[in-house]
């Protein structure tokens, strides 16, 4: 399929962007999750058992948004 | 994964790349299952014990999301963990030394057909479990707090599975990518360690889908609102 190059060129300047700029938000949620995690499993060591899959359904939720970086330029990569 | 391997049934394209990963999985899931399970002891065999500590991990899942009332719906979560977990470790396995005619083998979560037939299963178990539980009263909570919030929860059925077949997908596909970068730029060296964190995103992956999954089967099916 012939493609536009101004949209071809567009799309692979945008595509890697998309994940780069998308990962900043997660990479930030989760870095503060983990030290909160961390932080108050060595203060109470007996919440661990409680604080791990709230950790980890958070985990998920925080690192769908850095995925959706990925979605846009995995659509984008059809176009170049 | 450009060129799969297909063939028609009764009209539809089957993908057979993804069947033959996804029934591989489902073989080594039963049997081991099976060989675990075969002849139970107080004092376990040594399967026995890998088996029970794989049902204390299901049951750790939907203890710490619903507590007792967990048990009513361990066999599906524990089912739908074991699958992924098994799907998601056998694409680390060198499959790109076994031949077919086209394309090449991948893990079987690595398809989104695979991975949105998971979540529809999800998604239609929490709503079949909701309606057992607390019968019409189930629909009342498209309308909590008020109507004006209908369109709201509606936005929220297609957003759950919708999320987690997005979630499992990418996830993998993205090591899938990763390591076939690592493969063409550093042989033997990148490879062997983009293994390692694969193998923590896959356990990590099946996890999350299946605390994910009993937290919205134990929402919905809550009595105490």
């Amino acid at each position: 399929m012939a493609l536009d190059p101004q949209v071809a060129a567009a799309a692979a300047l945008g595509g890697p962007l998309a994940v780069g700029l998308a990962a900043i938000g997660p990479a930030i949620g989760i870095g503060l999750m983990t030290a909160a995690y961390f932080n108050s499993v060595a203060r109470q060591p007996e919440v661990q058992g409680n604080l791990t899959p709230q950790y980890f359904i958070t985990l998920g939720v925080v690192e769908l948004l850095g995925l959706f970086g990925f979605v846009s330029f995995y659509l984008l990569f059809g176009k170049i | 994964m450009d060129h799969p391997w297909i063939f028609y049934l009764l009209g539809q394209k089957v993908n057979l790349n993804t069947l033959i990963m996804a029934w591989a999985g489902m073989a080594v899931v039963l049997t081991l299952a099976w060989l675990s399970t075969r002849n139970l002891k107080v004092i376990p065999s040594k399967l026995q014990v890998v088996g029970e500590g794989f049902f204390d991990v299901c049951r750790g899942i939907t203890m710490a999301t619903a507590g007792k009332r967990g048990d009513g719906f361990l066999f599906f979560i524990g089912s739908l963990f074991l699958f992924i977990l098994t799907c998601n470790l056998m694409g680390q396995l060198p499959l790109k030394l076994i031949s077919i005619p086209q394309g090449e083998l991948i893990a079987a979560t690595g398809d989104i057909n695979t991975t949105s037939g998971l979540a529809l299963v999800s998604f239609f178990f929490y709503i079949c479990f909701g309606i057992k539980k607390k019968g019409l009263r189930y629909f009342q909570h498209y309308i909590t707090p008020n109507v004006f919030f209908l369109p709201l929860n509606l936005l929220e059925d297609v957003t759950r599975p919708g999320s987690l077949l997005i979630r499992l997908y990418f996830n993998i596909l993205v090591g899938e990518i990763l390591s076939g970068i690592a493969l063409k730029s550093a042989p033997y060296v990148l490879p062997s360690l983009v293994i390692f964190l694969e193998l923590f995103v896959a356990v990590v992956q099946a996890y999350i889908f299946a605390i994910l999954s009993s937290v919205y089967v134990s929402l919905l099916s809550d009595d105490h609102h």
